[in-house]
């Protein structure tokens, strides 16, 4: 006991000393002094940063040492670079530069808080070892319901799930699957349209017979209110397993789900959360259409899912993501189950809970994979409705505020709400230097030595933080990229949130559709606007940079971040060619070892190069002529008993390079088998997740969204000329 | 002995008839501040030139010698140059291709030339052909060589001063001036009368010579018994005829305007009966002294002499203060009693010339008219002012020009306005609509880093061109071309602080900081021997010149003690290097000398520019220890003082002796000396180059803190690389404490698991 308070008052002690610590620090950095000096001290810290943050990347004792070191010095100067910013370069000759200093202030200001939050959170991601049911007696381990909400997805889609939940390593007597159609409910059987009812009615036919078939509780109800909330809370009421799963009708559990998540919850009384990453198993339209390299470079939830999950984690502060959950039922009736006050349900409910005193747990091990937006436009729904909803939660529940609340969690929540707000700061980022080059406002009152001294250590300390703490899971420019991709639709959507937060109400995010051609996104429009005035202002640029060699200067750093946004610009019309995709599952890279075994029993080893529930692609070694039309894929997974035999048809032999191309017979008896090798096994997502987070550098970066973004600019003025050239035609013809 | 008193006679008729007619020349550079070559280009070009002369001279002869070469492409017929004197033309000449060179001897009529400025105006008429002459043509150009042209003036004194407004026509800035005073006080004069008034007459007298070096010597009045007696005794009538005399002036200042300062009662001896009458309060007087003429010859010659005198040494410093303060205009009486000189406080009189940080002020305010020009011109427009001489501002504060000007309808190409702060340019504006414009409040936010402490100027350069017609031999004569500066037009300061960094005597030389500062604390002139004085008066004066105004807190004081002021000015040969000012200084100029490796390894790039001195590698450090003499050197050398209460710098200047200490004082108050003073040392042994100027010391800050924040600031700014450890020390621990913290909370989340 009195060690337990010897140890409390050494905590409190340490933590009044960082306190005091932080003051000095603040004090320090409030200290004025001439550029030409600062500019110095910038640079020597800016090379401390640069080696610390080299060393923390090296595994010894001292690397979370030079971890911490590297982010407090580069906060510093990010910290230095706010204060110099609101104490001396805020004035403005006119109204309009008024405005437009303070806009660009309050951006900066934004940026440099959010980026100190995202610091504070990342400082130490927590790192949960790996646990297993198997350790706990079978009698421990409690009840599970496993809820799909589902609203619009089709049969096919849906069986794959269920196939794969029905295959999870847990006692059957303890687990029951649950498919929650709110697509077939009263409401939609009796509409008025007709055609929807009879659609609504089908559904439900086809759907019950599937639950019927594969052993799986059907569940439906009178009215959709509440969404997928409304959905998952009125089943909660039918069903009474202890644990509840929770799994978008897309996101196709392994079998090792609940051997990984359950302990946490039976560990721990207090724990209402185990929550997964969100694998996805096909890449988003960013990825797809403008890097086209979704196996070889981070995924864009690899960020949140890798690092940031971990960090909030390690603050108590990790939430549900509306999928890939378990969820203790008795903590969650106590909040009247999954809340409903904005549209990311999700996170609110976390929020109640964690003000409750109850706990989460982040199991950073992909268990399930989904499905991301193939469209641009699904993609900005999914995003606007992120956006609506956490800001939803900053207006109604104020987590600032929240007294529940530990100070950490609530750093935790903010730091996730507050990144939602990225629209006004990027927009402002991108039209600021029109203001300059066009208007010709002053909106930034500083000369070259203090934009040196100041401006310039304050970007590359964040950017050298940001690849420090992120630069595995998130390559250089991409969150830019994300960010102006978004920013316009989100921005709307969030005004509309701060004029009524009651406002939005849940949009289901398309997904599994299927692009049969290549075509512009018809989003594009606002984003030739965006490329128009910056171009503009580009333009503008050049003339101030002749005829105006006086403010040759500050000009020329205008004109270099205006650059900076029009190659971002560019890049961004590459991901609006949304392109052709003909396959119906994105093919991952596997490299398992397999045979291919005709009916003779004649095998042809070799080992997978790619696979998906399609197909697969394999090297394979001997005389490829004498393969049969239909063999069997044959493999030993590590941890099973029996090998795996899928049977397949072969598609397409190449010789010379001993590849082989199969489809799997995907029928009724074999479909389940498919399933559990292809999708079953979490150690190949984590696999391919390990091969594609790895960090580049910088310049690597930048060289690579440059590369990659010229072509589809090219691509774009031949779609519209040629959609252009069509519709000439074909009003010519028609007259 | 015939013979020896006719040479007596004729060498006494020399004498005088030397000192009565004085010819002065002046080069022509020394009256233009630009370049030493004058270009005239064009069809038509005109250049005025000020020629002042001081007041009360009669102008007997002048003459310009002249030197000039002109284009050879020149159509001699009608290429012509005029020289005018006071807008009369007293010389014309035809530019004669196969004479390009040429150098005319221009006579300046006597009666042209007035007290005060005189314009000398250079006029040339510039062809090539006989029509269709393109003005822009580069052909047409003839030049002066200022450097190389002088002018001869020859002049005869006037009849002295009769009044006391009189005595600023002696010292005017001008050909002719005296360049020269002596104050005289009683051997047994008060040490007030010494250490304080004495510095004070000799601003008042160095302030009426505006910008001009004026040497100032200090004498004691020499008693009457020291002076020969002729072939039979004096007689007491004689005697005291004698001592009212000036009798006491050196052969060199015979002739010359001299100062008695003292007491009445110090000064009794010398004083007419009349003169010490009217002395009942703080006096100032000027008189003509008797000349004193024995068996025809004259003995002791008049002259015209200033007294500055009271009953006590309060009187005098009164009278002295007054002296430097009054307007001479208003003084037309021989002699002026003093009651009274009333001023808000002693730093007003610093601050009335002075703009005020964080205030607005209109070019009227400033005692500027604003610009009119007109016709084809290329023209600047100088505006200057002064600013604190600790002005500091941070590095992004703004001073705002709210201009209002306009031009008028019909410019060419080429024309514009440049708009240029102390050299550096800040904005440029092309006058190209042809209907003209007026601006009201054209704003311009210049960075505040282009003003400094001292003087400021900022200039317009306004380029007029009549327009192009594209019609062969039709061009536009230009003389419908109008431009306006108006004096409402108005200069906004940002606010500052009062800091700057020291030593620097650039600072030194531009606003006399710190000797001279608006919080009025005593910066007072050592002097380590006595013959020293006139060398510490020649400097207050200089100093009073360099602000333009009185420094009443200046004082002489002789010997060092052990506490100075805490800045402070001391005047030493190797011999007399107070106890205290050699050791700690990286530079020691005893008898034993120490020269830092910093002057030793760049000495062979002689002058150099003293902000370079901080580019690092090129520095070896140490010293080297010398027996040496300084020669003919005179040193000045400018740190931290360690004998003051608070901060401060201490000036030191040595030369080998008292006598050669006063000469290099005189070089040092030259402009050419005075202008380059830069760094924290400077030795030279003329008046024309400095030797060596070179920054020795570490900087380090000095002024008024009463904001500690920009005291802060400054000294960081100096000592980056102590902010610099703090901050990382600071943020080591706050790592080390951070992750200790974090290490707790993760082993406490462990032990749940």
């Amino acid at each position: 006991m009195s060690q337990v308070r010897e140890s409390g008052v050494r905590s409190w002690g340490l933590s009044l000393l960082f306190v005091a610590g932080l003051s000095l620090l603040t004090f320090l950095l409030l200290i004025p002094m001439d550029s030409g000096s600062q500019l110095l001290a910038s640079m020597v810290i800016l090379i401390i940063v640069h080696l610390c943050s080299q060393e923390s990347k090296a595994y010894h004792r001292y690397q979370q040492w030079f971890r911490m070191v590297a982010m407090f010095l580069g906060l510093a100067l990010t910290v230095r670079y706010l204060m110099w910013r609101g104490l001396y370069t805020l004035t403005a000759v006119d109204i309009f530069s008024l405005i437009a200093v303070w806009l660009l202030f309050l951006a900066e200001i934004y940026a440099g808080i959010t980026h100190i939050m995202g610091c504070m959170v990342n400082a130490l991601p927590l790192s949960r070892p790996l646990k297993t049911i198997r350790d706990l007696p079978d009698s421990a381990l409690p009840t599970v319901d496993v809820l799909i909400p589902t609203y619009n997805e089709d049969a096919h889609l849906l069986e794959i799930t269920l196939r794969a939940a029905l295959m999870l390593d847990y006692p059957e007597s303890k687990l029951a699957i649950h498919l929650l159609d709110d697509g077939s409910t009263e409401q939609k059987i009796t509409q008025s349209d007709a055609q929807g009812a009879a659609a609504a009615k089908a559904r439900k036919a086809e759907l019950s017979a599937l639950c019927e078939r594969l052993g799986v509780h059907y569940h439906t109800r009178k009215l959709n209110h509440h969404a997928k909330a409304g959905n998952i809370n009125d089943t909660l009421l039918e069903t009474n397993g202890e644990l509840v799963v929770i799994l978008d009708a897309d996101h196709v559990p392994t079998r090792d789900f609940l051997d990984h998540t359950v302990p946490w919850l039976v560990e721990n009384e207090k724990v209402f959360l185990v929550q997964t990453p969100h694998f996805m198993a096909n890449p988003d339209p960013v990825e797809r259409n403008y890097f086209s390299a979704f196996s070889r470079m981070p995924s864009e939830n690899d960020m949140f899912y890798g690092t940031i999950q971990r960090g909030l984690d390690f603050w108590s502060s990790s939430f549900f993501c509306g999928s890939a959950a378990v969820l203790r039922r008795a903590h969650l009736m106590e909040v009247g189950g999954l809340s409903g006050d904005s549209i990311t349900e999700d996170a609110e409910t976390a929020f109640d809970l964690h003000a409750l005193g109850y706990e989460s747990v982040y199991v950073d091990r992909p268990m399930v994979s989904g499905l991301a937006p193939e469209t641009f436009d699904a993609f900005v729904t999914q995003r606007m409705r992120w956006a609506q909803g956490m800001t939803q939660i900053l207006l109604l529940k104020k987590p600032f505020m929240e007294r529940q609340l530990s100070w950490h969690q609530r750093i935790g929540y903010m730091s996730s709400i507050l990144f939602w707000l990225f629209p006004f700061a990027r927009i402002i980022f991108l039209l600021m230097p029109l203001a300059y080059l066009v208007f010709d406002l002053q909106v930034y009152h500083a000369s070259m030595a203090d934009i040196f001294a100041y401006t310039v250590p304050h970007v590359m300390a964040t950017y050298m933080l940001s690849t420090m703490l992120f630069g595995k899971t998130r390559w250089p420019l991409v969150s830019e990229l994300y960010e102006i991709l978004q920013c316009i639709f989100t921005l709307r959507a969030l005004m509309r949130v701060f004029r009524n937060p009651r406002a939005p109400s849940f949009v289901v995010t398309p997904k599994g559709e299927n692009l049969t051609r290549t075509f512009i996104s018809p989003l594009s429009g606002v984003f030739y606007s965006l490329l128009i005035l910056v171009t503009v202002a580009m333009a503008a640029g050049i003339l101030k940079m002749i005829y105006e060699p006086l403010t040759r200067e500050l000009t020329a750093v205008v004109l270099a971040w205006n650059c900076f946004n029009f190659i971002l610009l560019i890049s961004v019309l590459g991901v609006l060619v949304e392109r052709k995709q003909v396959r119906e599952q994105a093919r991952l890279p596997a490299n398992d070892e397999v045979s291919l075994v005709d009916a003779d029993g004649k095998a042809w080893p070799g080992h997978l190069m790619d696979l998906s529930l399609g197909g697969a692609r394999a090297q394979i070694a001997g005389d490829l002529s004498a393969l049969q039309s239909q063999v069997s894929l044959r493999t030993q997974r590590e941890g099973d008993i029996e090998p795996v035999l899928l049977p397949a048809s072969i598609l397409d032999v190449s010789p010379q390079r001993q590849q082989v191309r199969i489809q799997f017979n995907r029928d009724t008896q074999h479909i389940g088998n498919v399933i559990r090798f292809v999708l079953g096994d979490s150690r190949r997502w984590q696999s391919f997740q390990r091969r594609r987070t790895r960090p580049i550098s910088y310049w690597f970066g930048v060289k690579h969204v440059v590369s990659v973004s010229i072509s589809p600019a090219i691509q774009h003025f031949y779609l519209q000329s040629r959609r252009l050239w069509r519709k000439l035609r074909t009003a010519k013809e028609g007259t | 002995m015939a013979q020896r008193f006719f040479f007596l006679l004729v060498f006494i008729a020399s004498v005088f008839q030397v000192q009565a007619q004085q010819t002065h020349t002046v080069r022509l550079s020394e009256l233009y501040a630009g370049d030493s070559t004058l270009r005239l280009e064009g069809a038509m070009a005109e250049f005025d030139l000020s020629v002042p002369l001081a007041g009360g001279l009669e102008v007997e002869k002048a003459t310009l010698d002249m030197r000039a070469v002109s284009s050879i492409a020149l159509l001699k017929q009608r290429s012509v140059m005029a020289i005018r004197f006071n807008n009369a033309t007293i010389f014309q000449q035809a530019l004669d291709p196969q004479l390009p060179n040429f150098r005319p001897q221009v006579d300046i009529p006597a009666e042209l030339w007035r007290e005060g400025y005189n314009t000398l105006t250079f006029v040339v008429a510039q062809h090539y052909a006989n029509q269709c002459v393109d003005n822009a043509a580069p052909e047409l150009w003839s030049e002066i060589d200022l450097f190389r042209s002088v002018i001869s003036v020859t002049t005869q004194p006037g009849s002295g001063p009769t009044v006391v407004g009189d005595i600023s026509d002696m010292f005017n800035a001008g050909i002719g001036r005296q360049q020269a005073v002596t104050l005289y006080t009683s051997g047994n004069a008060e040490q007030g009368i010494l250490s304080d008034a004495l510095p004070v007459v000799a601003q008042a007298l160095a302030l009426r010579a505006d910008y001009q070096q004026l040497a100032i010597k200090h004498d004691i009045l020499s008693d009457v018994s020291e002076i020969p007696a002729p072939s039979v005794p004096w007689s007491e009538e004689q005697l005291a005829e004698l001592a009212r005399s000036s009798h006491y002036l050196t052969e060199q200042d015979s002739g010359k305007l001299h100062v008695l300062v003292g007491t009445v009662s110090s000064l009794r001896e010398n004083l007419s009966e009349q003169t010490y009458n009217q002395i009942s309060g703080a006096y100032l007087g000027v008189e003509t002294t008797p000349a004193i003429e024995v068996d025809d010859e004259i003995r002791v010659p008049a002259s015209h002499r200033l007294i500055v005198s009271g009953t006590n040494s309060e009187q005098v410093m009164l009278a002295a203060k007054a002296l430097a303060l009054m307007d001479d205009g208003l003084n037309q009486d021989a002699s002026v009693v003093v009651d009274d000189v009333r001023a808000s406080s002693d730093d007003a009189l610093l601050k009335a010339d002075t703009l005020t940080p964080g205030e607005s002020y209109s070019l009227a305010d400033m005692g500027d008219g604003g610009a009119e020009y007109r016709g084809e011109t290329s023209t600047t427009k100088r505006i200057q002012f002064s600013l604190p001489a600790d002005f500091y501002v941070p590095e992004n504060a703004s001073v705002t020009l709210l201009l209002n000007f306009a031009y008028g309808a019909a410019f060419g190409q080429g024309s514009m306005m440049n708009v240029l702060i102390n050299g550096e340019l800040v904005h440029g504006l092309p006058l190209t609509n042809p209907y003209g414009e007026s601006f009201s409040q054209y704003q311009l936010n210049v960075p505040a880093r282009h003003l400094k402490g001292g003087t400021n100027a900022i200039e317009f350069d306004v380029a007029m061109r009549a327009p192009i017609t594209d019609v062969v031999c039709d061009d536009v004569v230009g003389r419908h071309l109008h431009f306006q500066l108006l004096p409402s037009s108005r200069i906004e300061l940002p606010k500052a602080g009062h800091v700057a960094r020291q030593p620097d005597l650039t600072l030194f030389a531009d606003a006399a900081y710190p000797m001279a500062t608006v919080s009025g604390q005593s910066a007072d002139i050592y002097i380590t021997e006595e013959a020293m004085r006139g060398a510490a008066l020649t400097l207050s004066g200089k100093l009073a010149q360099t602000v333009n105004t009185l420094i009443p807190d200046l004082h002489i004081v002789s010997g060092v003690p052990e506490t100075t002021t805490d800045t402070a000015f001391v005047l030493m040969t190797p011999q007399t290097v107070p106890n205290g000012y050699a050791e700690p200084f990286s530079a020691n100029l005893a008898n034993t000398k120490q020269w830092p490796y910093r002057i030793q390894n760049l000495l062979h790039n002689r002058l150099r520019d003293a902000s370079e001195e901080r580019k690092p590698g090129f520095i070896m450090h140490g010293a080297t220890v010398q027996q040496s003499t300084l020669g003919n050197m005179g040193v000045l050398v400018a740190q931290k003082n360690p004998q003051g209460q608070r901060t401060g710098t201490v000036f030191m200047m040595a030369a080998e002796n008292a006598e050669l200490l006063a000469d290099r004082m005189q070089d040092l108050t030259s402009p050419a000396i005075w202008g380059q003073l830069a760094g924290d040392f400077v030795a030279w042994d003329n008046s024309e180059q400095p030797e060596l100027v070179m920054q020795v010391a570490d900087v380090y800050v000095v002024g008024e803190f009463e904001d500690s924040w920009l005291q802060t600031r400054m000294w960081l700014s100096n000592h980056p690389w102590i902010w610099l450890m703090a901050l990382v020390i600071v943020v080591i621990v706050c790592a080390a404490l951070a992750l200790l913290l974090l290490r707790r909370r993760n082993k406490k989340i462990q032990e749940n698991w």
